[in-house]
């Protein structure tokens, strides 16, 4: 069977860009083994940042301690739980760890920063500033 | 707004229990756990060994993952890749899970010394229901409910601040050591609202007391070749 025209045109495209894709220098095993980490560093990270929430009890350290209050909340890493890491790889605890620390902490952050603006209302309104 | 696993994870926080040292010294047990979590699932089987200064969990499925406690320090070493993380935490690192098998053995199940006091009891049939109340600083946890038959924890329930019911445990087929009732089985839920959002079921098996751990256990240390990654939380 004679294959058409356009297998033959399309086919160097093909090949060329595969070449182009692999890195010469490295065998394809470890190609694969390297995309497989990053993909489970990955996904630890994006199970981390969902399962950071925070804790709101940062607010009352805002609105008890200012700017301080915020700046320790952003300084103080969370930590995550250990049970999120039984049976999981290497690279995958390394990128859960990193996006519940990165998360957690913007989180509080935030939680403080909001208790500080609403402490900086309430003196406002009370007339503190007059 | 309420995370419930979240607070789930508050409480066992606070339930970090320490075996008596009149009870037991070490304990090891073959481990099955199947967790649900949302729309995936993940089963892992290993084993356990437990001191009161040091305990390893040995993973076998779905890799090969050893997770070694002490005190505040936490090593998790994969032989296979021969690497490791080693976390050191603030607070106090304690083994995953396995607080449900040796909490029935401690005194009140730890919930005295962990600042807890009974609301209430009562008793239904041959179920005995003892009601907790939770410190006041924990203003988000609620009622912690024990259920107790014939001296064996048979069930427990976390309710949040708001009266809503946010886990379940149930407890089964207890091995007995000295006075104390160990469970075998353990089925845990978490709920959010109406919806069970997590389910873990554990079992225990070739459960071992007071048994001279070796060395390789007790001594623990990794490898002198193994790269080793530090983390601070």
């Amino acid at each position: 069977m004679r294959l058409k025209k356009p297998f033959f045109s399309i086919f160097p495209v093909i090949l060329a860009a595969t070449i182009i894709a692999i890195p010469v220098s490295l065998p394809l095993a470890d190609v694969i083994n390297q995309q497989s980490a990053m993909n489970q560093f990955a996904v630890g990270k994006l199970d981390g940042e969902r399962d950071a929430k925070g804790n709101p009890l940062w607010f009352l350290a805002g609105a008890g301690c200012g700017c301080f209050g915020a700046g320790f909340a952003f300084l103080m890493k969370p930590s995550p739980d250990a049970q999120s890491l039984v049976g999981k790889s290497s690279d995958y605890v390394l990128g859960y760890t990193e996006g519940y620390k990165n998360k957690g902490r913007m989180k509080n952050t935030s939680y403080a920063c909001a208790g500080w603006a609403a402490f900086v209302a309430v003196y406002a309104v009370a007339g503190g500033f007059n | 707004m309420i995370f419930p696993s979240r607070l789930f994870l508050l409480f066992l926080s606070f339930l970090s229990y320490s075996i008596s040292a009149t009870t037991v010294k070490t304990i090891s047990a073959d481990l099955d756990r199947h967790l649900k979590k949302g729309s995936t699932e993940q089963s892992i089987s290993g084993h356990i060994y437990y001191t009161d200064k040091k305990s390893i969990l040995v993973i076998n499925k779905p890799l090969s993952q050893w997770m070694i406690f002490e005190n505040n320090r936490m090593i998790i070493y994969y032989p296979a890749e021969k690497n490791a993380i080693r976390i050191i935490s603030r607070d106090p690192l304690s083994m995953p899970f396995f607080q449900t098998f040796i909490g029935p053995a401690t005194d009140n199940f730890g919930l005295a010394a962990k600042g807890y006091s009974i609301s209430w009891n009562e008793m239904k049939q041959d179920t005995l229901f003892i009601h907790w109340k939770p410190p006041r600083e924990t203003k988000m946890l609620g009622e912690f409910t024990v259920m107790l038959q014939k001296n064996r924890l048979v069930s427990t329930e976390q309710k949040a601040s708001d009266g809503q019911v946010i886990s379940r445990s149930f407890f089964a087929a207890h091995i007995r050591h000295g006075n104390s009732f160990f469970p075998r089985s353990v089925t845990s839920m978490i709920f959010s609202g109406k919806d069970t959002v997590v389910i873990e079921s554990i079992t225990y098996s070739n459960i071992v007391f007071d048994r001279t751990l070796p060395d390789t256990i007790l001594e623990f240390s990794l490898p002198v070749r193994t790269m080793v990654k530090d983390i601070e939380w």
